[in-house]
């Protein structure tokens, strides 16, 4: 790599992180209340939502791990990007209406309040909230250890900090982190969120011309490349064949509408008829975006198997490799700072979900209310992060529980929450009793599977599995209990 | 009422396919090997829709994926009032969903047994069906959503309902 090309990448991501303590000052002065600190005040506009959704459902996982997959799979992890127009639509029909009114007819904080207004339970309350903390440990500790083994990557090219520590890049990231999300709340994510989308959907762009013109032929020829070497990886399912690729799309699909850090967004807009432009922004954000994790992926693979490029050590350094030696360094630095970005403002949303859940949520369901509710939201802010950096530290050396908490993390959201929130919202019978089996039932097949190492066939992902099972026992239930009395309130609004 | 025990019976009916995936043998290789010459890739199995069984099996489940989220869809859509042609708009986006499904499923098929190297806008044909197609059935479900919004989703009497409604928890609340 040119000697002038790191200086340029280090600016462009040190001009990010003095971006970032600016929006956290900014937001500070706008956050007055545990409302505005957890739900924006209900007050974001259409473009604020639309790119918060989707550059919440891309987060890091865009800039590292997609292409990674892509490198490392062939066309399989494209489904993610594919089934992203059928995906916000199930998002949007089931709660942009539903989810938004019910949020405002309980003054809802967090998405466990909406669904204690839904079911007058304050174990279902609890679960959800349980749920959501379990996901968001592992999440959380993935996003942080990503943030500084990148910052690592990029310090250690430099002769001032080529020695640098994994823990001092932790502690570095962690103190961003801290100051960004306490300071700021999700006021500071969803307008970070909002930057990160411009800088993605322009950096794509440009990366994805960047990737035509490696080749002379374009896609053509970089696809014949990996065809001639192995025509599956380049066919539709690519080297995990058509069931797993089917479960990702399933998982993806509608697993999507159970992701706490993503659908609590739908409670934040202004107004509910904005939800119609915001379905197609965030679709069109996320499929520019998309061109980035596809292009990379593919060129790399190219690229290697054509002998242009040597092999990577780790799939996961496709993006970083092809930043650091075919982008223009300028490009490389944008790109490098959506990363942080993207990291940033989705370790931000989670730790505001996970916040909720510990500060406001689980206290409520046995009865105790805090006092002083912003104050605590920004101590256990500061103390979901210290927990998360030492989890995420002890992860590096022995990183089993994480791994298991990150990669399942995804599927446990689904498992959990689509079939009491996603169906429940929309559905009148569904009982309480049912919402609660089924929550126990997702996250025991979840983990149980894992845990117990049962390979499921044709690689099918477990958390498609549990979905499936959970909303069995969910709506079976339901429909096998006593019909649950709604409040009156809550049956008007399901009615409209 | 209809509509949850029509979609019950299909997830049983899709879980017990998903279950019968371990009786049938499994081809060699299905969800892929390590790459013979890079170790941080993946290689395709051979000849693995060679099985007619994996062939039925890899289309049914992929029909099950789809009919879920036809399922949901039809329940976000679902209200008290009438939703005009709403449903109507879904089924058809379905329909196109799945044809394009279908076609994209032989296209593979053929892609695989043939070993097929025609090329579409820099895919080979099958991956085309995907990229370009799959990816864009379902705009028709979201230009419905934006254009009828108004009248099939959420009107403006809708809104000033919901109004009342809170006005009236509010006042209950106060007292």
């Amino acid at each position: 790599m040119e000697a002038y090309r790191n200086p340029i990448i280090l600016s462009a991501i040190a001009i990010y992180m003095l971006l970032c303590i600016a929006i956290g000052i900014w937001a500070l002065r706008r956050t007055k209340s545990s409302h505005d600190f957890f739900m924006a005040g209900r007050d974001l506009g259409i473009f604020v939502t639309a790119f918060a959704v989707f550059s919440t459902t891309l987060s890091g996982f865009g800039f590292v791990g997609g292409p990674g997959l892509v490198y490392r799979m062939g066309m399989s992890s494209i489904w993610m990007v594919v089934i992203a127009v059928m995906g916000f639509s199930i998002s949007t029909f089931l709660h942009g209406k539903k989810l938004r009114l019910l949020s405002e007819l309980g003054d809802a904080k967090s998405l466990p309040d909406v669904v204690f207004l839904r079911y007058n339970s304050n174990l279902t309350r609890a679960l959800i909230a349980i749920a959501i903390v379990m996901g968001v440990l592992g999440y959380l500790a993935t996003q942080i250890l990503a943030m500084s083994v990148v910052l690592k990557d990029i310090l250690i090219e430099t002769a001032v900090f080529s020695d640098i520590s994994l823990t001092t890049c932790m502690i570095i990231s962690c103190s961003i982190l801290v100051f960004y999300s306490v300071t700021g709340g999700i006021i500071a994510s969803v307008y970070t969120d909002l930057v990160q989308g411009g800088i993605m959907i322009i950096a794509a762009i440009l990366i994805f011309f960047t990737v035509v013109y490696t080749y002379d032929a374009g896609f053509t020829e970089m696809n014949e490349i990996i065809r001639k070497d192995d025509a599956g990886a380049i066919g539709p399912w690519g080297t995990m064949g058509m069931i797993g690729c089917m479960s990702w799309v399933l998982l993806f699909g509608l697993g999507g509408s159970g992701q706490p850090h993503v659908i609590t967004k739908f409670m934040m807009n202004k107004k509910v008829s904005d939800v119609r432009s915001i379905l197609p922004v965030s679709i069109l954000g996320y499929m520019f975006s998309g061109l980035l994790w596809i292009s990379i992926g593919l060129v790399m693979r190219a690229l290697v198997i054509s002998g242009g490029h040597p092999e990577l050590a780790s799939p996961d350094e496709a993006a970083s490799q092809f930043l650091q030696n075919y982008a223009h360094p300028v490009l490389a630095g944008v790109v490098f700072a959506g990363l942080f970005a993207a990291i940033m403002s989705t370790a931000d949303a989670f730790l505001n979900i996970g916040t909720a859940a510990v500060m406001h949520d689980l206290p409520k369901s046995i009865g105790k209310k805090i006092t002083n509710e912003l104050t605590w939201a920004r101590i256990t802010t500061f103390l979901i992060t210290v927990v998360s950096a030492f989890f995420a530290f002890w992860a590096s050396s022995s990183g089993d529980l994480v791994a298991i908490l990150g990669a399942f993390g995804w599927g446990t959201f689904a498992a959990a929450i689509v079939p009491a929130v996603t169906l429940g919202f929309n559905w009148k019978r569904a009982t309480p009793f049912a919402a609660n089996i089924a929550i126990l039932t997702s996250l025991l097949i979840n983990f149980g599977v894992k845990l117990a190492d049962i390979k499921m066939p044709y690689a099918i992902d477990v958390g498609a599995f549990s979905l499936v099972v959970s909303l069995i026992v969910f709506i079976s239930l339901s429909l096998m209990t006593k019909p649950h009395a709604l409040d009156p309130d809550v049956e008007a609004v399901m009615d409209l | 009422m209809r509509l949850t025990k029509t979609f019950l019976f299909c997830l049983i009916i899709f879980l017990l396919l998903i279950l019968s995936l371990w009786y049938f043998p499994i081809p060699e290789n299905a969800s892929g090997t390590e790459h013979p010459t890079y170790k941080t890739m993946l290689h395709s199995g051979s000849d693995v829709m060679a099985s007619n069984t994996t062939r039925v099996l890899s289309y049914l489940f992929g029909l099950g994926v789809i009919m879920m989220f036809y399922f949901f869809i039809l329940f976000g859509s679902d209200r008290k009032k009438s939703s005009g042609n709403l449903k109507l708009w879904i089924n058809l986006g379905f329909i196109v969903y799945l044809v394009v499904y279908t076609l994209s499923f032989f296209s593979y098929l053929n892609y695989e047994t043939t070993g097929h190297d025609n090329f579409f806008f820099g895919w080979p044909t099958p991956t085309a069906w995907m990229i370009y197609g799959m990816w864009s059935a379902p705009m028709i479900l979201v230009l419905v959503y934006v254009i009828k919004f108004k009248e099939w989703i959420l009107n403006e009497e809708d809104e000033l309902e919901f109004q009342r409604i809170l006005a009236r928890r509010k006042e209950r609340e106060a007292k």
